[in-house]
């Protein structure tokens, strides 16, 4: 069940017209069975896994908690257990594929290994929210969950079960912890919830689903087009990737805060980052975070020295993008992200003393807008490879951004002829204004629509959300003349 | 204290979030209203339906494309005082059929059904989303609607349907004039009928099927709900008359399905008239008569329509609702018809004899224009001019005749331009002088210019009761005074 689907339009009502009612000794379970609801519409068998999942971090964190001379080796165990789950359904067939194309190169026989699995939805999601809760424990930041249902509410909570954030034990488990005194009839909570929601749909449907046309049709046939087109296509992606999973978090983020909850933010205006590292504490940041505390830090982070740094860096930058998929050009995205940073560490000095030297002037407008466009040049090149579907496909693009320039495109209409017509294109322009307006006033302001709505006069609110609801009505990409595209990171 | 401020709290709160849904709604309503179909054949018929007066419509007539392009309501209220309407769908099946009956008498006691039977000849049990959405998004929500969606969709398709704005929530790029203007910004929908008049010709080859009497097997769907039309006329006690209209292409597979269809009638009492059968009883030349392979055009509809009339008023006793209050629609329904088919004659061929009817006809305003060397003192175009009542005598211009004038009035000579407006529609007069040293007009409505000759006189004709241009000819003087019809070389719309 999707969030941009009519079941969920169907299943979210429901669900907290009865969470309202409930008694308050109740809600853990109501929710909990709502959870899993939710998860089940994918496959009834996903309760399996998650359930598997749930348990052994359950018993395995009390262990960890009560058996403090083997609590490392309940930790690792338990942490072990989840991954070769994890490992099975993700990465299973990526491995096998990689050994039979060693064999071939060595034998010359061709073996046809494969796993018949499906890759369970979220599970690469609460796999590491789950590992994180175990270290939390190990760590002794949060003292293990007793009550089996809480705890199962936490790893399967359906706003943000399938794709992120990535929540903290320290919070979502703590105020599940509280969850009998939550006032739900709160109406400037709802009513906050309800915008960020309304928010998110219109960036999906309007905006990520509006673009994906553009992307698919060129990324589809990517040989057919030259340098312009995939320049376009490529920004495009990065816009769409963002959209998509910004608004998936939009949404989760809303249906959790009517729901009570306060989730982590995971997006703040990433591409007015002025440096990859900036970018990196904007994006995505959930799993960030996450890398950060139980990866970076723990292999020594920055305080090692600079090489050490600069291994550190690359180590949790390649794992980041293997956790994206199994495939090498996930690997080589993640691997240019670090680059980036490692690249940014070692000649920040360089730049420094240059800019002084040319005589620069740094602290000024033109100079942040010529570093937040580099950055998000720099990324959306990564996303060459994260966006194809193999390493020498993403390649080939690059070759091709060189080998054929095609400026005319620009004029001769050529731009309306690669997924998007004229009356699309605009449609998506003016909706991208919305979005850049939306995020200028994250990054200046630091709040988020709701919030900035709420401190406006009421009718001004209103008439926006009122805006985004029609526009999402009318423009959004649904019914059978769309391809509706499903979450990105659903994939993951 | 406390608890007022609570009290007052959550009454600012009550107001908002009401002002809010109202805002939102009332938006959203225009929206959905702009936005949803409004296909002519189809989804309008049901909607304009729902619009007549309740146990007004004296004949219901059903079906196909062959019942809204082959009967003419307007002819049947002027041969006999019929009220009829026409409640039908682009290759509308028979379930679709059953469930139109079913929701006309919910508001109408027909006096008598007359079913247009061609779609007994139809295979197959599922039909194209274009049709599916003409023959069910008309309908208001209702029981019979949702069985009539669940009899007409494949089960596992029913979310692309309902709710219906996932179909039309996209047709922004196709919205028009008439998806804003009341009746489609169109006088003909004001008072419509259901009817479609086609006005193209074109010739198809026959075939004489009229001897074929052998029966083959219907499609099961079909038969069952052919059955079902039969039987709830007969449990509602309301008469049903089954028509197969005559057409160009009638093959025998059609009449082997309209002979078994009507044993069945006969077995349920039902009349039953294969007009394809008797060609001699029902004769259309098809020649120019028929607008394409399935339809008659508006010369075979109304002589048809004719001929259907003579035989309802020998066989049923259908009220003549002709000057009785409450029946004024239909009168303008019929007036509306027979504009349209005069100024479709005035646009095809077209004759001294038709461009002075033209002349005389009071609904019409004119435009006359002298180009070129012309002027009034010609006296080859002096016929005209007498009809118009221009007397200026030796006078180069623009006049205009609008219906309250008996006369035209010289508007401008030389160089002029002005602008006019009737209702919705947009005149602009002009004349300029040109590279030859004369003046010539430029008459153009809503964006298009009507310019059919260099020298001589120009006519434009524009019929206040249809709100179009009714026609455009030239007395050309460069090809000794013929009359030239713009429409000949008229750029494609």
């Amino acid at each position: 069940m999707e969030f941009n689907s009519f079941s969920f339009m169907l299943f979210f009502p429901i669900t907290v017209g009865i969470y309202f009612v409930l008694p308050r000794k109740l809600r853990c379970i109501g929710l909990l069975a709502a959870s899993y609801f939710f998860y089940m519409s994918w496959n009834a068998w996903y309760a399996i896994l998650i359930g598997v999942s749930t348990m052994s971090s359950y018993f395995g964190a009390i262990l960890i908690e009560k058996k403090q001379q083997s609590r490392k080796l309940f930790l690792i165990l338990t942490i072990l257990l989840n991954l070769i789950i994890l490992f099975f359904f993700k990465y299973g067939n990526f491995v096998l594929n990689q050994i039979t194309n060693g064999l071939y190169l060595i034998t010359g026989k061709e073996y046809v290994w494969y796993l018949d699995v499906l890759l369970p939805i979220g599970i690469s999601f609460y796999t590491f929210q789950v590992i994180g809760y175990l270290i939390d424990v190990y760590r002794g930041e949060i003292d293990a969950e007793k009550n089996i249902l809480r705890y199962a509410l936490f790893v399967s909570f359906f706003p943000q079960l399938v794709a992120g954030p990535i929540e903290r034990s320290g919070n979502l488990l703590r105020q599940l912890r509280e969850i009998e005194k939550i006032n739900l009839w709160e109406l400037k909570r709802i009513a906050s919830g309800a915008i960020l929601m309304v928010y998110g749909f219109f960036v999906k449907m309007v905006i990520a689903d509006r673009i994906a046309k553009l992307v698919n049709t060129v990324y589809g046939d990517y040989a057919m087009y030259g340098a312009v087109e995939l320049i376009v296509a490529t920004a495009g992606f990065a816009i769409q990737i963002y959209c998509d999973f910004f608004s998936y978090s939009m949404i989760a983020l809303g249906a959790a805060r009517i729901l009570g909850f306060h989730l982590m933010e995971n997006f703040n205006a990433p591409f007015f980052a002025d440096s990859t590292k900036d970018l990196w504490r904007r994006w995505h940041i959930s799993l960030g975070s996450w890398f950060r505390d139980y990866v970076y830090i723990p292999l020594g982070g920055s305080r090692k020295g600079k090489v050490r740094k600069g291994g550190n860096l690359m180590i949790t930058f390649l794992l980041s993008g293997l956790w994206h998929g199994a495939n090498w050009t996930y690997v080589v995205w993640g691997g240019l992200q670090g680059f980036y940073q490692v690249v940014s560490d070692l000649t920040g000095n360089m730049k420094k003393k240059l800019t002084e030297k040319i005589g620069i002037r740094t602290n000024v407008f033109s100079w942040k807008l010529l570093k937040i466009v580099i950055t998000f040049a720099l990324f959306s090149f990564s996303l060459i490879f994260f966006r194809s579907e193999t390493v020498g496909d993403a390649f080939r693009v690059i070759k091709r951004l060189f080998v054929r320039f095609d400026p005319w495109i620009l004029f001769d209409g050529g731009l309306y002829e690669i997924g998007l017509n004229r009356t699309e294109m605009g449609i998506l322009f003016f909706a991208l204004i919305v979005l850049l307006l939306v995020d200028l006033v994250r990054y200046r302001k630091g709040m988020m629509i709701d919030a900035f709505l709420m401190s406006q006069n009421y009718w001004f609110g209103c008439f926006v959300v009122i805006v985004l609801l029609l526009a999402t009505f009318v423009y959004g990409v649904y019914g059978p003349e769309f391809e509706a595209q499903q979450f990105i990171y659903f994939q993951f | 204290m406390e608890q007022v401020k609570r009290r007052q709290l959550i009454r600012k709160y009550i107001v908002r979030a009401g002002l809010f849904f109202a805002s939102f709604l009332i938006c959203f309503l225009f929206i959905v209203r702009t936005l949803r179909f409004k296909n002519t054949d189809g989804v309008y018929m049901m909607k304009t339906f729902y619009e007549q007066e309740p146990d007004t419509v004296d004949l219901l007539i059903l079906g196909t494309s062959h019942a809204f392009e082959n009967i003419n309501p307007g002819v049947l209220w002027e041969e006999q005082g019929v009220a009829s309407y026409i409640l039908g769908g682009p290759n509308q099946r028979l379930w679709n059929t059953y469930y139109s009956l079913k929701e006309a008498l919910k508001t109408q006691k027909p006096k008598l059904v007359l079913l247009e039977g061609y779609a007994v000849c139809f295979e197959g049990d599922y039909v194209t989303d274009g049709q599916i959405v003409s023959n069910t998004f008309g309908m208001q929500w209702s029981r019979n609607k949702k069985e009539a969606m669940e009899i007409t969709i494949p089960k596992k398709r029913m979310g692309e349907f309902a709710p219906e704005y996932i179909r039309y929530h996209s047709r922004y790029t196709d919205l028009s004039s008439e998806d804003f203007l009341k009746d489609k910004g169109d006088p003909y929908y004001e008072n419509w009928k259901g009817f479609f008049c086609n006005f193209n010709t074109m010739y198809y080859d026959t075939q004489d099927v009229s001897q074929i009497s052998d029966r083959r097997e219907l499609n099961e769907k079909n038969r069952v709900f052919y059955e079902k039309i039969l039987q709830l006329c007969s449990d509602e006690q309301i008469p049903i008359l089954i028509v197969i209209s005559p057409y160009p292409n009638a093959s025998p597979e059609d009449m082997m399905a309209f002979n078994t269809a009507e044993e069945l009638a006969e077995r349920y009492g039902a009349a039953f008239l294969n007009c394809v059968r008797e060609p001699d009883r029902f004769p259309i030349d098809y020649s120019v008569e028929s607008a394409d392979a399935e339809h008659l055009n508006y010369k075979g509809n109304q002589r048809f329509t004719k001929q259907l009339s003579v035989y309802l008023s020998e066989n049923y006793s259908l009220p003549d609702r002709r000057g009785e209050a409450g029946y004024y629609s239909w009168q303008k329904n019929a007036e509306c018809l027979n504009a349209m088919i005069k100024n479709q004659e005035l646009k095809e061929k077209v004759d001294k004899e038709k461009v002075l009817e033209g002349i005389g006809n009071s609904d019409y305003w004119i435009f006359a224009s002298t180009d070129g060397d012309c002027s009034t003192a010609d006296p080859n175009i002096a016929e005209y001019l007498e009809m118009l009542g221009i007397e200026e005598k030796g006078e180069s211009g623009i006049w205009l005749r609008t219906d309250s004038d008996n006369e035209a009035v010289l508007v401008g000579t030389d160089a002029y331009s002005k602008y006019y407006r009737y209702d919705k529609t947009d005149f602009k007069a002009s004349r300029s002088l040109e590279k030859d040293g004369l003046y010539r007009c430029e008459l153009m409505a809503d964006g298009m210019i009507y310019h059919p000759i260099a020298n001589g006189l120009t006519l434009l004709f524009y019929d206040t009761v249809t709100e179009s241009i009714a026609g455009c000819v030239g007395i050309d003087g460069d090809q000794g005074y013929r009359i030239v019809n713009w429409y000949d070389y008229a750029p494609e719309e």
